[in-house]
């Protein structure tokens, strides 16, 4: 299975950068995400972990290091998230990092809504971005 | 257009007397949202944190008017159509304000003012809840959108959003969010 790698957009629309390691089964979401195409970008990365599930079925890591995403993203990484919520059930190894800048910046309180959407726990990570 | 931005600044009188820091009319296509968003973000004098708050609900509000403005128009450079409308950034000493207006269709503006109806209720944990209920009724249901861009705004402004409408040849809608300075 291929790794996923992309360069994030960071002109007339904002892409975060995505590298997606099948080897390692570490996965970085970094930057920010505001665009046109949410769905068709995020598509591709949910396309990538259906397959790893299947197919490679390793441990997967993920970090989130978004410091800003607009709802329809929100939506997207929800999506990611139910998806690796049933990987974990089904026995997968599941292990979220969400880096945050502060407590107050809205990344912390969509990661605390998303933990009490999906029933993941995610380790919360201050870090500056 | 601008018989509409006229109508509803001189009805409502708290507005008159703010004073106009961003105005923009015209096509709200993507590259167009980001370059506005990025003079909200470089250019205002704001703390940093008011700044990305300003900047979090312009998003939101002109991403509505780009999807759901009845005026819709080609944009050549992303081929595809955006919407058109406008974009009223103002301040007073107490407060921030954003107002988008755009023209749409009469059943559409009044899901927007009972959405709001509902929104305007609500504290911040109920805020929080509806927007997770709507976020899984759209994944259940495959749909693009989650349709939570005005809670978000009423989250980030922690205010109530004022909506009017104006009718002339068409309907218009006209959106404000309020943020405390301080």
């Amino acid at each position: 299975m291929n790794d996923l790698v992309i360069k994030g957009e960071k002109k007339t629309y904002f892409t975060p950068d995505v590298n997606f390691s099948a080897q390692t089964g570490i996965c970085e979401i970094a930057g920010e995400s505001y665009q046109e195409e949410t769905f068709e970008f995020f598509n591709k990365l949910v396309a990538w972990i259906e397959e790893f599930i299947v197919k490679v079925k390793k441990p997967i890591v993920f970090n989130f290091k978004l410091s800003y995403f607009n709802t329809s993203s929100a939506r997207a990484i929800l999506e990611m998230l139910i998806l690796l919520k049933k990987y974990k059930e089904e026995g997968g190894s599941v292990e979220i990092n969400w880096y945050y800048q502060d407590e107050e910046d809205s990344t912390y309180e969509e990661a605390e809504d998303m933990q009490s959407q999906t029933g993941l726990r995610f380790n919360m990570i201050h870090h500056a971005m | 257009m601008s018989v509409q931005v006229n109508t509803f600044l001189e009805s409502n009188l708290e507005m008159q007397q703010k004073g106009t820091l961003i105005f923009y009319k015209g096509i709200f296509s993507y590259p167009i949202i980001v370059e506005l968003s990025q003079h909200i973000r470089n250019d205002l004098t704001f703390a940093p944190a008011l700044r990305e708050k300003i900047f979090s609900i312009f998003i939101e509000l002109a991403q509505n008017v780009s999807s759901y403005s009845a005026d819709q128009i080609y944009t050549a450079s992303i081929k595809k159509n955006s919407g058109i409308g406008s974009f009223h950034l103002l301040e007073n000493s107490q407060y921030i304000y954003l107002n988008t207006i755009n023209s749409s269709q009469a059943d559409k503006i009044n899901n927007i003012h009972k959405r709001v109806a509902i929104i305007n209720t609500l504290d911040r944990k109920g805020l929080r809840e509806l927007k997770m209920t709507f976020r899984e009724q759209a994944i259940d249901a495959h749909t693009n959108s989650g349709n939570v861009g005005l809670i978000e705004v009423a989250l980030k402004s922690g205010n109530i959003i004022h909506t009017h409408t104006a009718s002339t040849d068409k309907e218009y809608i006209s959106i404000t969010a309020k943020l405390l300075k301080q």
